[in-house]
Formats: C-alpha cells, structure tokens, sequence
C-alpha cells in the first residue's frame, strides 16, 4: 500500500521515529540501556501493581541476567524503529512493524522500570504512540489523534488538580520544601550546576519560589481550556515546552521526550482528505 | 490495522475509562494507566537533618561530575534503597508499600508470592558486585559506602553530624 501524498499521518510517524532514535542514542550514551544497567542488584516496583506481578514473574531477572536477551532487547528496540522510518520515507505502511514495536518497546520499558532507573512517566508519548499509527483509516486516525491530544490535555490539567485537591498548592513555602527535598544530592554532588544555582537561589527567597509554584500549577491548569476548544492549541504547544524547559531547570527532572507530543497540537490542516493511501 | 469502528467503540474506552478513574480513587498506578500527582503531598517541614551516600573507590570519593547524570540517579537510587533496606533490618522498604496498597484491594491473596523478590539473599555484597560491574571497575578495587548525615545550618551550609560505612570494609 503506498500512500499518494506525503500526509500528517506520515509526517508524524517520521517525527516520532526521528525523536525516539535520537533519545535512544541519549539513552546509550547516558549508559542505561538493559545490557548497560549490568544486571541490577535490587527491584523498585514503585506503587504499581502491574510491575509487582511482572517482578514476581521472574521475567525481568530472566532478561537482564541473559546477556543475549538484553543484548537482543537493546539491539533490536532502534532497529524496528529504524525499519519504520525506512518504509515511512519510502511511503509505504508498516503496521505489522509498528505493532511489534508496540509490544516490544512497552516491554522493555517494564523491565527496565522494574529497577531503580528513571520514571516511566517520560516515557509514555514514546511508549503509547505507536497506537495512534494503527490507524488503519482516515477517520480511526483523527479519532485517535483527538483521543491522544484529550490524554496531554489530561496529563497536565489532573497534575494541577491533584495539587489543588490535596492542598499543596496552599501550602506556604511548599516550593521551598519541595527544592531542599529534590535537591539535596544535586546540592551536594553538583554544586557548580546551573540548577544548583537556581535552586539555591529559590531556597533563599521563598516568595519568588511560591510565585513560581503557582506559576507552575496555573500552566498545568491552562491545558483543561484544550477540552472545549481547539482555538489555543499553539498557545498550549508553547506551554508544553515551557513546562519541559522548567522542569529541567528548576526540578532537572528530564521530559523532554514529552516533546514528541508536540503535533498533537497542531492542527491537521488541509491534508485532512489525503492522510491514507489508495492502495 | 485499527479501523475507525474499533477505536470509537463504547466497549473499548467505558471499561478503560471506568478503570482508569476507580484507580484515581484507590490512588493506584497500572501502567500506562499513571496518576499525575507528583509533588501533590502538602509538606509542613523544611529538611533540617538528611544523610546522603558517599561512595569510595580505594579510598577515593567517586566524582559524579566525570558521569553521565542519569548513571549517577540510576547509583544514588540504588543507594537508596540499600540505605532504607539497612534502616528496616534487611527487609525492602518495597514489601511496606506493597503490603499497604495491597490492603486497598479487596480479595487480595497474592500478597505472599509479591512480596518473595523483595527478600534478598546477602544485599551487600549484590550491590557491591554491581558496583563493581556499573562503575566498570577491576576485582581488585575496593569499594566502601557510607551514608552520612548532616544538620542544616542556614540555607546554604551544612554540617556533618555523624558517618556509618554500610558497606563494604
């Protein structure tokens, strides 16, 4: 099946696999790939029963304790994705790659959570897009892609209830406690880092730490505008990025891979009639 | 692959939402089902007294600034949580969390089968043997961790108030 114009279909699928190679080689260089971890010597099933039964399986040991699995696991993650880009710029459809990596990818990401690594969360656009390239149909796709962009808007928009419903948000100096908490190893071990710096200065003036704390929870509230209207979705997208810029600087907590949600807000244009292939 | 009435059908996204929203309520994750409350919980206190984990390699501190900042995160994490299993006698904090959520599903009999990867057999020499392999690192280095505590003073200085090796000699 090819497809007789380059689409927003392909266009996004080309995205998708440039930004997941491109943080895979970040992955490789920062040394955590499964072969990398060298067989972790603890768990850290975090609160979630899925990966309490997957531990209890016995599977993540298996993985890591093999070198020809996780070796496989490591090699084979990027090649998929790259086959995908392959077919995607020679405009052909690879469902059957997409789905393999689907399974292949979340697997790997559980066995990888399943120790003391990085949090899941980060990983999710790059985890759970893969679905949205299922799409077999012009209208599964938009449906999909609606589904997906409601799912950023929720991620955000819940994240600044929660604060709200639990209190935080009035708490006083919460911002203050929230920095020494995070921060105490990255204080210590880094004190020269441009977030160490900031931090310190934030620990030292409470009141600009408090304005910023709910500077944070108003842009995360922002996103529940994107359920009744479309109109502020480049407003969004900005507001997306400078969530994922703030995190780094003021938390060094990295989502920049959230950024592979960014088309999520653009709007599917006039190619809408032309996304799917005649075959 | 996925046709349009598959993806809009009521029989797919009901029980994924229904699922999804009673584990907001139970405050329970089940990838890729994740709750967005991080940093959620008011805290009423400034962090007056902490302890950190020194790693020495041959009587040397390693430097984290020579490695990759995750490398570092993925160590000071699994430091963590030797730390915390030392604190509990040698149990995984990991069983505590398990067992406390476990009380919030009703019907529960898997408790016991969970819990057995959390009971490890010699935790020290385990985390230094992967010390040694992480940190790429010949037989023959020795390896000690301390975990030390400190008292804040004013914002920005600290005094240590006490160190105990926890592994290694």
């Amino acid at each position: 099946m090819q497809v007789n114009k380059i689409s927003h279909y392909n266009n996004y699928l080309l995205f998708y696999c440039v930004v997941f190679l491109v943080f895979y080689v970040f992955r490789i260089f920062d040394g955590l790939t499964i072969t990398q971890l060298v067989q972790p010597c603890f768990f850290e099933p975090h609160e979630d029963p899925l990966v309490w039964i997957f531990i209890a399986t016995g599977i993540p040991t298996s993985v890591v304790q093999n070198i020809w699995i996780s070796l496989s696991l490591d090699v084979l993650v990027p090649i998929i994705v790259g086959l995908v880009l392959y077919f995607s710029l020679k405009q052909k459809k690879s469902f059957e790659l997409i789905l393999i990596h689907l399974f292949l990818f979340n697997f790997y990401l559980l066995v990888v959570f399943s120790y003391p690594s990085l949090s899941i969360k980060k990983f999710l656009g790059l985890a759970l897009l893969p679905i949205l390239f299922l799409a077999k149909d012009k209208k599964a796709y938009q449906f999909l892609f609606s589904v997906f962009r409601y799912y950023v808007l929720f991620i955000f928009s819940s994240s600044a209830l929660w604060k709200i419903g639990r209190g935080s948000i009035f708490q006083e100096n919460q911002f203050v406690y929230i920095l020494q908490e995070q921060h105490l190893e990255q204080l210590h071990f880094f004190p020269d880092h441009i977030v160490s710096t900031i931090v310190s200065y934030l620990i030292a003036h409470p009141e600009i730490a408090n304005l910023l704390f709910l500077g944070a929870v108003v842009l995360q509230l922002i996103f529940v505008v994107g359920f009744f209207s479309r109109r502020w979705d480049p407003f969004l997208a900005f507001s997306l990025c400078v969530f994922v810029v703030s995190d780094f600087l003021f938390m060094r907590i990295e989502y920049w891979e959230f950024l592979v949600f960014l088309p999520l807000f653009f709007s599917l244009g006039q190619e809408d009639d032309t996304f799917f292939a005649t075959s | 692959m996925l046709s349009y009435k598959f993806v809009k059908s009521k029989f797919l996204w009901i029980p994924v939402l229904v699922l999804y929203a009673m584990l907001h309520l139970a405050k329970l994750e089940l990838y890729p089902l994740c709750l967005f409350g991080m940093y959620s919980l008011p805290l009423e206190e400034v962090v007056e007294e902490y302890s950190l984990f020194i790693v020495k390699i041959n009587g040397e501190e390693l430097d984290y600034k020579n490695m990759p900042y995750k490398k570092f995160l993925m160590i000071n994490n699994t430091l963590r949580k030797y730390g915390a299993m030392i604190e509990n006698e040698h149990v995984d904090p990991s069983v505590f969390t398990l067992r406390k959520t476990m009380e919030r599903i009703p019907g529960s009999f898997l408790d016991l089968s969970l819990e057995k990867p959390y009971h490890y057999s010699d935790p020290e020499q385990k985390l230094l043997d992967w010390l040694h392999r992480f940190l790429d690192l010949e037989k023959t280095d020795l390896i000690t961790v301390a975990k030390q505590d400190y008292i804040l003073l004013t914002d920005r200085h600290y005094s240590i108030i006490g160190s105990n090796i926890i592994a290694g000699e």
